[in-house]
């Protein structure tokens, strides 16, 4: 019998791990952003050795290749490239260690995310990384998009919290990044592999910071008369150096979706709400809570509800997490846009993003972290109608524009992936471009891992493209991929 | 209450502090050999000089405020010196979104001036502020007592600006909290120890200003009541700004500093619930201008520069074993009849060790302005002439101590490691001899860090060697 990758393949993992029937294929082609793509096979791996095996394989026919968490992420990261293999990393799911006295978790990278807060809550500890996914997305993929999420205000995002790495190279190497004790000396490579979207190898474990679980928690609901309002609210409790752990937005069309979906409490004819938490020390909470609630009165917010009981705080969150769902009712597809900001340009940016959105005639929804000035302008329309296609994508880069010309940058938390590939001229320059390809390099000569996403490709850079015509190309592409993207949530 | 030197700087209580010394001349005036230095006096400067020093391969030294020329290997070749002490002040500084960027060569204290001008908070507590630069403690991620709370320097830098070897300039990161568009390349260049790259300007997130502070000094009677009082503070709701254990010298158990901030009910909290803990009751408690006093005499701690009988280490720890590694220092300094200071942050699994010699203390001064001891080459073979010179007074007398130092350090490191540690060198006296690597075993993913080094400065004229595997 004929050497073939996928015979090589099958003796590692066994035949039932290793899809190639198309049939079975379908379910990975839809997962992702752009225009569908065949992976060759999907291959679910359950330890390292196993991922380093299969990857050898790889390496050895030249194929490219995808690490797969659950395929949450919105911007296309983990579709198979051309002729690639999927690595399904979710049988990769067990907590290795707990060592509570130095505050570590060693853990398989495909466990998911809600996974590691339930193992760790008896023992008052918590790992702090908390996307609004995390019931459906793994630790893989959040380091592979550096994940941020609603305590991410206080407590920073993913790679803030991840020590060290144990990782597959293209070429099949395994080696740690960092110690899993204890720091360790030398270029910290941790810190780029995190958000790295699977293109520089694949992450198989992982060693996370543990925090004390808060002995306090208040949670406030504050009902603003406008989205400016909100603005302004989130910068001046910034600006006075409150730290909430939580500022989250929530705008009106997303409090009647979430209300007509969830029924969760929210007040429906609230132009916007924020959902503010305050934690730590019981002291603490007490103080910060009163100066929150002052500070919002003074902006001259409608009402403050605080919430009464962890049943109440539970239903809030409930709709916060469900919102993106909630949405998906609206209409037949949608779009999230992730840009930031500095939270100074909060109630200028949201003001300008809804003028775009009017100007395309595009309805718009706002749920997002506001603490952190990571914007979530979700577009909701119909990919069916052409003309609809054209105007979201014209809408999404007039955006990203905004972002950028206030000082921020075009993805908050949710990677470049295929989506945004094409607009990193427009925050980047050559010379920016190719300091991230001597990364890549260096991690994955052979280019096998993840290849297409998030750089531009050195052949455009060389060929000089200018940043427009990239732009506008890609942009173009995206759209199709966001009319999958939305049909698969809907 | 006691002198507050006493809690900081250990046996060296008598000795001038880091703050207090000479800055070193640049140029000794009788030594000729000494290399050029080149003070660019903005960005596009330094990026002339770069791509300059790559066409012909000039090995430049990149120099901050001249706190850490000890602090990693000597050079390979050193042709030129870089110094950015003209690249200064601020770019933004913006209160409300609580960031500021700073120049490269701007001191420490002056960032802190100028967060403080906004009523903010600069999260960095690195050793010798006053003339540590914001380029050299980035590059270097130092990090010190009140790390406990702000994070590390990788935590709390946003964004970075740099000149690539040939010389290009490249800007990661910047004013968003948040920023996932392409690589984490900021990551990259904090701790980069000026490898890749010069950082022409830092990006740094701000903190509020804390309504009050306190800091407990707690006197620790053993060791293992140490290791419970930590553990039980770390097990407990409290959130440290700073945990840190203090050497007072002369074989007493040290101090415990346990430092709060915020609130002033909940500082209050944390004082009195750290009374409770703790066995025995504090010597002290300093609130507000007080213990900022103490954090800065803490960060002077041990000797600035370079002093010749001395050598500055760093261990990281798992946290369990910070009070192990103090007690096992112990042990070996006085075997070997070394002196010994030391801080050990037992939030963040750190702890600097002081050790010297005892007998030389008093003509340490004499022994030359630098510790940086500079190979010839690739060879190793060391220099004897020039301002690092390494020979030191009695060559007979000091060779049996530097044997005793190296022995004791090598005992260091390997416990260090046996725990899943390491240790570096951050002060490297010319008694250590040139064969103690000041970064240990290189670690597997240092093929990486090769890769990367020969990719971003491929003609190897930044730093050349001083990092770790030599790149
Ligand atoms: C309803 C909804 C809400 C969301 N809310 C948030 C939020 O609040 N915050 C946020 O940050 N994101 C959010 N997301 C986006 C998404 O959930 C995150 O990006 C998540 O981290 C993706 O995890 P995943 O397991 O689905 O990864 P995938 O989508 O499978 O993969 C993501 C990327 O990581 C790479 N990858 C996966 N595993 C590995 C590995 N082991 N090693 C190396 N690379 C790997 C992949 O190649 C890909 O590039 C949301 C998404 C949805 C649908
Ligand atoms: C006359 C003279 C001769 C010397 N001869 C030698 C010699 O022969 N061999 C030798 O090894 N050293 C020599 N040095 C030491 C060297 O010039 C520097 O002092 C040394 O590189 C560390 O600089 P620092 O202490 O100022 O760094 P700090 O500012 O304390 O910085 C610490 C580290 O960060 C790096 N760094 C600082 N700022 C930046 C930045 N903006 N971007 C990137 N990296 C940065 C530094 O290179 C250093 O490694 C000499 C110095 C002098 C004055």
């Amino acid at each position: 019998m004929p050497r073939t990758p996928l015979r090589e393949l099958k003796v590692i993992v066994g035949n039932e791990n290793v899809l190639d029937h198309p049939v079975d294929l379908a379910t990975y082609e839809y997962d992702a952003c752009l225009a569908r793509q065949d992976p060759l096979a999907v291959v679910f791996v359950r330890s390292t050795e196993e991922v380093a095996a299969v990857v050898r394989v790889l390496a050895r026919w030249g194929l490219p290749f995808v690490a797969r968490g659950c395929g949450t992420n919105l911007s296309g990261g983990s579709l198979a490239p051309p002729g690639g293999v999927v690595i399904e990393m979710v049988h990769m799911n067990k907590v290795l260690s707990l060592d509570l006295a130095n505050r570590r978790l060693v853990a398989q990278t495909g466990i998911f995310n809600l996974d590691i807060s339930t193992a760790l809550a008896s023992y008052g500890y918590f790992y702090a990384p908390d996307p609004a996914s995390q019931r459906a997305c793994t630790l893989g993929g959040n380091i592979g998009e550096n994940a941020g999420g609603p305590h991410c205000f206080r407590y920073g995002v993913t790679s803030n919290h991840v020590l060290a790495l144990e990782v597959v190279l293209a070429d099949g190497e395994v080696m740690w990044l960092g110690s899993k004790e204890a720091d360790s000396p030398g270029l910290d490579l941790t810190g780029v592999f995190v958000g790295s979207e699977g293109t520089l190898g694949i992450a198989t474990t992982a060693v996370l910071r543990l925090l004390h679980l808060p002995e306090a928690v208040k949670t406030l609901l504050v009902v603003c008369d406008s989205l400016e309002q909100g603005g302004n609210t989130v910068s001046a409790l910034v600006a006075a150096g409150l730290a909430p752990s939580t500022l989250e937005m929530i705008d009106n069309l997303t409090i009647n979706a979430i209300e007509d979906s969830l029924a969760c409490g929210f007040p429906r004819d609230a132009a916007a709400v924020l959902l503010v938490e305050v934690e730590g020390l019981r002291e603490e909470v007490l103080a910060v809570g009163e100066q929150v609630t002052t500070l919002c009165r003074q902006v001259g917010v409608r009402e403050i509800r605080v919430a009464r009981d962890e049943s109440e705080r539970a239903a809030l969150w409930r709709g916060r997490k469900g919102a993106f769902a909630a949405l998906s009712r609206l209409a037949p597809n949608y779009l999230v846009a992730d840009g930031t900001v500095p939270r100074t340009q909060l109630p200028v940016a949201l003001r300008k993003i809804k003028q775009v959105a009017e100007s395309h005639g595009l309805p718009v929804a706002n749920v997002f972290h506001a603490g952190d000035g990571n914007l979530h302008p979700i577009l909701l329309f119909d990919s069916r109608d052409p003309a609809q296609h054209e105007r979201v994508v014209a809408a999404c880069r007039d955006i990203l524009a905004v972002c950028t010309e206030l000082g921020g940058t075009i993805s908050g938390e949710h990677g470049i992936g295929l989506e945004k590939v094409g607009a990193m001229p427009l925050v980047f320059t050559e010379s920016e471009l190719r300091a991230q390809h001597l990364v890549k390099e260096a991690f994955d000569p052979g280019g096998l891992a993840n290849p297409g996403k998030l750089l531009p490709s050195t052949s455009e850079l060389a060929a000089g493209q200018s940043d427009q015509s990239l732009g506008r190309r890609d942009r173009a592409e995206a759209t199709t991929g966001f009319a999958q993207k939305g049909a698969l949530h809907a | 209450m006691p002198d507050r030197q006493g809690y900081t700087s250990g046996e060296w209580a008598s000795s001038p502090t880091a703050e207090q010394q000479q800055v070193q001349p640049d140029h000794p005036s009788a030594d000729q050999t000494a290399p050029p230095v080149l003070r660019p006096t903005d960005e596009n400067q330094v990026a002339a000089l770069l791509a300059s020093a790559s066409a012909d391969g000039t090995a430049l030294a990149i120099r901050g405020g001249g706190t850490k020329a000890g602090w990693g290997n000597p050079l390979r070749r050193l042709d030129h010196i870089l110094s950015t002490e003209e690249l200064r002040g601020f770019s933004h500084a913006d209160a409300d979104n609580l960031t500021l960027s700073a120049a490269a060569g701007t001191t420490i204290a002056e960032a802190r001036a100028q967060a403080e001008a906004m009523g903010r908070v600069l999260p960095l507590d690195p050793r010798f502020p006053s003339r540590a630069t914001v380029g050299g403690v980035v590059a270097t991620a130092d990090q010190g007592a009140r790390s406990a709370g702000y994070g590390g320097v990788r935590d709390v830098v946003l964004g970075v600006r740099a000149v690539l070897a040939d010389g290009s300039v490249v800007k990661f990161g910047g004013l968003t909290m948040k920023n996932v568009a392409g690589y984490d390349m900021t990551k990259l260049f904090v701790g980069s120890f000026g490898v890749l790259g010069v950082i022409t300007e830092v990006t740094f997130r701000l903190l509020p200003r804390p309504q009050s502070q306190c800091l407990v000094i707690l006197p620790l009677p053993s060791y293992p009541e140490a290791k419970t009082t930590i553990a039980r503070i770390l097990d407990s709701y409290l959130q440290p700004l700073a945990l840190e254990v203090v050497s007072r010298g002369s074989g007493e158990t040290p101090y415990l500093l346990a430092g709060f901030a915020g609130h002033p009910a909940a500082v209050a909290r944390s004082v009195r619930e750290v009374k409770d803990i703790h066995p025995a009751p504090p010597e002290a408690i300093l609130s507000d201008s007080e213990a900022e006093a103490l954090y800065e005499a803490l960060a002077a701690t041990g000797p600035a520069g370079t002093v010749a009988g001395t050598v500055g280490t760093r261990a990281s720890l798992p946290l369990s074993r910070v009070i192990d590694l103090v007690e096992a220092v112990e042990r070996l300094a006085a075997q070997h009849g070394l002196s010994l200071a030391f801080r050990g942050n037992a939030a963040r699994g750190m702890v600097d060790l002081f050790l010297g010699l005892k007998e030389q203390k008093a003509s340490t001064s004499a022994a030359g302005p630098s510790g940086a001891t500079s190979a010839d080459g690739p060879s190793g073979a060391t220099s004897t002439d020039g301002p690092f010179a390494t020979t030191p007074a009695d060559p007979a007398f000091a060779g049996t101590r530097a044997a005793h130092l190296a022995a004791c350090l090598s005992a260091l490191r390997a416990t260090a490691v046996a725990w899943g540690g390491s240790l570096v060198v951050t002060q490297r006296a010319p008694l250590l001899p040139p064969s103690f690597d000041a970064w240990g075993d290189p670690p597997s993913a240092v093929i990486i860090m090769r890769r990367l080094k020969e990719r971003f400065d491929p003609q190897g004229v930044l730093n050349p060697g001083r990092f770790v595997g030599g790149i």
